[in-house]
């Protein structure tokens, strides 16, 4: 199997039969299965299959990915991308997959089936219904006092309350709106897959989602579902209208009145995200969202969109404003109804602009069911930048990947070009001074910070996005400890436990493996530094995450607490968990980690295993002669060759063999009073950065 | 090599679990009202510093009553009532989030699933239980013989106006707390807004009997109307119209400043 091998951040080219490296498909779900897996796999699929495989990449939605693979050349409808995706997930295999769980970057949610995400939904909805509806009338009082039509608000305080009031009450209607269009899809045989709050930061809109729309054998029906959601505003609408023109001429009913006919007609306009494009479309048969209406989406066009809607808003309100202000109310409805439609419009315009990532299929030839292979070989890490080895032992999946890190802050560069992996299941040692850059890479890994530049990828996720699942995964205590300092140590891990989504039993557990059950109704303001220590080391485990990170746990720790903590931290190794292990410690990291890599001033100087470290960067072993037996030069000849030096009472050498030399040493002086040193850690610390370790 | 081996699960756990967002607010509510209850001095600034001022006012003006013949204690209750809100919701969650951003503890949360609403949501429940206390004994307090206050029949509707009330004023908090760096800055620039406003809003005399400037001032300060809508339900005093203005004023209040709140809250 061959085919172009991934370039480390460029976004790789596939085609048939392309081995898959570990970064294929940058940061995504691909990753995210391979890293997981770390085994070989072989995934058979054919042109259509596979274009939805690489669609799928960052989205989380059936149809937009289908919409993808389209305009990427390889025509598939929604319901075949759904029955593929189902087929794999209902045998299990590709969880990762499912489209609807664990969305970056989006917050759309159904509103049904889940009840803490309908939750969520329903609280940004009425946040931003209320929130919308105070700017459109803030934007309304604007436009009011530009155009010189204030009569009509000024002096009527009252009938903003009602527009207020009146704009809240949309939010109901929009509900019943989406039921209607729901109730319509069921009727003539479309899947309804839920009714969800569409949040994107700026705008918000409900929508019904339906799935098989588009497999519907008959166009009219497609434009049914769609003048649904308007036929049920206008039979709304009507009521209202019946009631107040039957006599009760308060101002709510003459608002909703005015806002609700506002909203239904200009939800027939022909715009993007709008009903009346909806049918439209359906009507002439063509795709939900056509190639044409690609210039409308873009963000540059949204602006100038919203600036028309503006203007338009402006100028509708001067011409009609005679009819206006005779209606109670009337100009501030059509402000909000106007201002509130078109932000509407202009949001959902600019909802599909997510880039497409190349990938280089072509469509298969109708019918055919060419078989596709994607392989994947888990190879060590790629190739590091400069000279450090940066790859795990062979064989290892990668819990986590370093690309080309840079932190820059305003005056100074935190981490200046990092690299590294890390294993599943190792115990990896970062080490430097303080200063060095050892924080601010663990707050990167943990998402804490966003690195400036550069690839981190923990678990296959991107941290920065702070993904639920990723999260769930990981376990931090950081370097000061955080508490709920009024609570007891029992409160806190449960506390911690239910914000982890852990069982709460787990939290006793926790409190038993660090040794702290008799502490258990004791407040944490009242506990020792060590204690305290290990109630942050137990609340980061209890949930038993995946990938640990331990920012110097020993640090003010008095001897007898660090050396149980060290007991403690040595059984973490057996059970398989990652761990990220932050010191200054130099004989700590000795003692503990499979590998270290030593953090020099933002800079990785070296990763390796311990014993390789020294053994290659570490020296020779010193020998140290009392100078009352042998003087420097002396020492000189019965070593010849050594390195020798006078340090305080003794000559220090640094034989080639130490063998031969302690031999020689014996036979000319005897060895009573004389010392050997075996290189250590910090003498390769010493060597490659120039600076002794303060502390040991 | 095997084909389609791709059975390991995503994570040791799976996907969330069902609740857990309802668990999380619980769980993060409940360690907020026992961080409340064990801070003596947050509850000497919730419960008994209002009392004192309310008693203090039914003291000394015991007996007299309004121009429209209203008692002055039925007029002082409510808005002294709704300034001990106003300031419990204000100092309360103001305080507490900058001590935990200062003790770390917010960061400890941005490494859990639990995002800025739930942090939010789970403090403004605890201040609305606060809220809802003080109303209780104040008005338990000053319906006592000595002080004689009328409790109204609807006053079953200050519900929706403390709600709403402590929303306002909680969001205010929260825009406090992202501004003030340590816990004792929260409590000057608290007072520095709340004492003003206070005299500008009604609380301590009938605003009819001010000058006609800061009548028009009191009209954009949130106190003016949880005062009036305490006054209203509590008292009986004003219209069901009143009632409904107070209500959706504040939580016109609250959705924007909580809007702003949650964009500006920070982590560390």
């Amino acid at each position: 199997m061959t085919g172009p091998a991934p370039v480390p951040g460029r976004r790789p080219v596939l085609t048939r039969r392309t081995v898959v490296g570990a970064r294929s498909f940058d940061g995504d779900r691909w990753t995210r299965l391979l890293g997981e897996t770390g085994q070989d796999t072989v995934v058979r699929l054919n042109d259509a299959q596979f274009a939805l495989l690489a669609r799928s990449d960052g989205r989380r939605d059936v149809e937009e990915i289908a919409h993808a693979a389209t305009r990427a050349g390889t025509p598939v409808t929604t319901g075949q991308a759904e029955r593929f995706f189902d087929s794999l997930a209902a045998r299990g295999r590709v969880r990762w997959l499912t489209p609807v769980e664990d969305a970056p970057r989006r917050a759309t949610r159904p509103l049904r089936g889940e009840p803490a995400s309908a939750v969520r939904g329903w609280v940004r909805v009425v946040l931003a219904t209320g929130t919308g509806s105070l700017v459109a009338t803030a934007l309304g009082v604007v436009v009011l006092s530009w155009t010189g039509v204030r009569d009509a608000a000024a002096g009527r305080p009252t009938d903003w309350v009602a527009t207020v009031l009146a704009a809240l009450l949309l939010l109901p209607r929009g509900l019943l709106h989406e039921l209607a269009h729901a109730a319509a899809a069921s009727a003539v045989g479309a899947q309804v897959r839920g009714i969800r709050a569409h949040w994107d930061g700026r705008t918000f809109a409900l929508e019904c989602r339906t799935s098989s729309l588009d497999l519907l054998p008959r166009r009219w029906r497609r434009v049914v579902v769609a003048l649904a959601g308007p036929a049920a505003d206008l039979v709304l609408t009507a009521v209202v209208g019946f009631v107040w023109h039957a006599g009760w001429h308060g101002d709510l009913v003459a608002q909703s009145f005015l806002l609700g006919t506002v909203a239904t007609a200009g939800n027939l306009l022909v715009l993007p995200g709008l009903d009346g494009h909806r049918a439209v479309l359906a009507a002439l048969g063509l795709s939900a969202r056509p190639r044409w209406t690609r210039p409308v989406r873009r963000p540059a066009t949204r602006a100038a969109l919203l600036g028309l809607a503006v203007a338009g808003c402006a100028a509708a309100l001067l011409l009609l404003r005679e009819t206006a202000v005779a209606l109670p109310g009337g100009v501030p409805a059509l402000a909000v109804g106007l201002a509130g439609l078109l932000l509407t419009a202009a949001g959902h315009s600019g909802r599909t602009t997510r880039p497409v990532p190349a990938v280089g299929t072509r469509p298969a030839p109708r019918g055919g069911r060419t078989v596709t292979t994607v392989e994947h070989n888990w190879a060590p890490g790629h190739a590091a930048r400069g000279e450090v080895a940066v790859a795990p032992p062979s064989g290892r999946p990668l819990a986590i990947e370093v690309r080309d890190v840079v932190k820059q802050y305003p005056a100074v560069r935190a981490l200046d070009g990092v690299s590294f992996d890390v294993g599943q299941g190792e115990f990896f040692g970062l080490l430097g001074p303080n200063g060095a850059g050892k924080t601010t890479l663990v707050e990167t890994l943990t998402g804490l910070a966003t690195a400036t530049s550069g690839t981190v990828r923990v678990l296959g996720y991107d941290p920065a996005r702070r993904e639920g699942q990723f999260l769930r995964s990981i376990g931090m205590q950081t370097q000061t400890p955080a508490f709920f300092a009024k609570l007891t140590v029992g409160e806190h891990l449960s506390t911690m436990a239910a914000l982890q989504e852990a069982d709460p039993a787990l939290a006793r557990e926790a409190a038993e493996r660090v040794t702290l059950t008799a502490a258990w109704d004791r407040r944490v303001d009242q506990l020792s530094g060590g204690q305290r220590q290990r109630v942050a080391i137990a609340a980061a485990v209890l949930h038993h995450p995946r990938v640990l990170f331990l920012d110097e746990p020993t640090a003010a720790l008095d001897p007898d607490a660090r050396r149980r903590l060290l007991d403690l931290l040595a059984t973490l190794r057996g059970d398989g968990t990652t761990v990220v292990y932050t010191t200054h410690h130099l004989s700590e990291a000795e003692e503990l980690c499979d590998r270290v890599a030593i953090v020099d001033e933002g800079r990785i100087v070296a990763v390796d295993r311990p014993s390789d470290l020294i053994a290659r960067e570490g020296g020779a072993t010193e020998v140290f002669v009392p100078v009352m037996k042998a003087s420097l030069t002396r020492a000189h000849e019965l070593v010849p060759g050594a390195d020798a030096e006078l340090v305080g009472e003794r000559v220090r050498l640094r034989p080639t063999h130490l063998g031969e030399a302690l031999t020689a040493i014996e036979a000319a002086v005897g060895l009573g009073g004389v010392e050997t040193r075996s290189p250590r850690l910090e003498d390769v610390y010493l060597r490659l950065t120039g600076k002794v370790m303060d502390d040991e | 090599m095997s084909e389609l081996t791709t059975t390991a699960p995503l994570t040791a756990r799976g996907g969330p679990r069902p609740g857990a967002r309802r668990r999380r607010i619980a769980a993060l509510s409940a360690a907020a009202a026992k961080d409340a209850v064990r801070n003596r001095f947050a509850l000497f600034f919730n419960f008994a510093f209002p009392l004192v001022v309310l008693l203090a006012f039914e003291f000394i003006y015991s007996g007299q009553h309004l121009p429209n013949g209203q008692p002055y204690s039925d007029y002082v209750a409510p808005g002294i009532l709704a300034y001990g809100m106003a300031n419990g919701a204000i100092f309360g969650v103001g305080y507490t989030l900058v001590q935990w951003r200062a003790s770390r503890l917010l960061l400890l949360l941005k490494l859990t699933p639990t995002s800025r609403l739930e942090v939010l949501l789970s403090r403004y429940l605890v201040a609305l239980a606060v809220s809802l206390a003080q109303t209780v004994v104040s008005v338990a307090v000053v319906s006592l013989p000595p002080f004689g206050f009328h409790l109204s029949v609807r006053w079953w509707a200050a519900v929706p106006v403390v709600a709403a009330g402590t929303a306002a004023f909680f969001a205010l908090g929260c825009l406090v707390s992202s501004v003030a760096k340590t816990p004792d800055v929260v409590g000057g620039i608290a007072n520095a807004a709340l004492v003003p406003m206070a005299f500008f809003s009604g609380v301590f005399f009938p605003l009819p009997a001010v000058v006609g400037w800061i009548h028009g001032v009191s009209t954009v300060l949130p106190l003016r109307y949880l005062s009036e809508g305490l006054s209203a339900t509590l008292a009986g005093t004003g219209s069901w119209h009143s009632v409904l203005v107070c209500t959706a004023v504040l939580t016109g209040f609250a959705v924007v400043l909580l809007g702003l709140a949650a964009k500006a809250l920070r982590w560390r």
